[in-house]
């Protein structure tokens, strides 16, 4: 099984629309950020929207969303962990401009895959 | 040989001896007399600063019910413990203390505050080469589905 996605090592047709990855792969790292902040957090003191999104995600019988984002913050910390430094140096060091394309796809890829988990959606149905 | 005895039977037999029975008994009652001791500190901790769990509540924006949950909880998160001892109007401090004496205070800011942090991981990664960064990722991206698997069995367990 080839579990790097075909599509990952596409170049990107133009420096424009590399950047609007970039920026997609900023606003998955934060909202990854918000979340996993709010892993320690009573449900009480979620934002609205995202306590819409997560209370309808895939409950087991006896677990609330609030155990069940903790669980998935840590089954997933170290990603997140990674995600979070490749991002931040990768915009201490210049941006998109000294990320490779596959790197790029890959994170934008990788936030994806964790967003989609948490919210048990598809990969199409992840916004941003 | 049949020499080997149940553990059960093993305890079984080693209570049966008064000394050690009344030495598991001591030892039981400490254990007890300790985690009281933890239930009632943080409800004592409030009750000294002449507040009451719905004026902590209240201070807290939570319910008077929560502050209760907190108070007789077994484990808490540090975030917790700190919003409620600020609450209070204190601060919550954290030492570590090793059987030689050495002792160390472990800052919580970066532990707990989200500015504090970021400001400080931003420092860490600024010195991580992004290529180093981005092979993590790489790295992470082939080993998701396994992962992905422990999360989605848990699900369905």
């Amino acid at each position: 099984m080839t579990l790097t996605p075909p599509d990952l090592v596409r170049s990107y047709a133009s420096p424009a629309e590399k950047d609007a990855d970039w920026q997609r792969l900023l606003q998955r790292a934060e909202v990854l950020r918000e979340l996993a902040g709010l892993a320690g957090t009573p449900e009480e003191r979620w934002p609205a929207d995202v306590a819409a999104r997560l209370q309808t995600a895939a409950p087991i019988a006896d677990e609330a969303p609030a155990q069940r984002l903790s669980r998935w913050r840590s089954v997933f910390a170290s990603q997140m962990a990674d995600l979070d430094q490749a991002v931040l140096a990768a915009s201490s060091q210049g941006g998109a401009s000294v990320v490779s394309d596959i790197d790029l796809r890959s994170a934008v890829y990788l936030a994806g895959r964790l967003l989609a988990t948490v919210y048990d959606i598809t990969m199409d149905q992840v916004t941003p | 040989m049949t020499g080997h005895r149940s553990w059960s039977a093993d305890r079984t037999a080693r209570l049966a001896d008064p000394q050690v029975a009344q030495a598991a008994a001591e030892a039981r009652e400490e254990l007890d007399r300790r985690e009281e001791d933890y239930r009632r500190t943080l409800g004592q901790l409030r009750n000294a600063r002449r507040l009451t769990q719905v004026q902590l509540a209240a201070v807290l924006g939570v319910s008077q019910a929560q502050v209760s949950r907190v108070e007789n909880q077994a484990d808490l998160y540090l975030s917790t413990l700190r919003s409620y001892v600020q609450a209070m109007g204190g601060e919550l401090e954290l030492r570590a203390v090793f059987p030689d004496g050495q002792a160390a205070a472990i800052t919580l800011a970066e532990l707990l505050d989200p500015a504090d942090a970021e400001t400080s991981r931003a420092g860490r990664a600024g010195q991580v080469d992004v290529y180093t960064a981005f092979a993590l990722v790489h790295v992470d991206v082939g080993g998701f589905d396994a992962a992905e698997e422990r999360f989605r069995d848990a699900d369905a367990a």
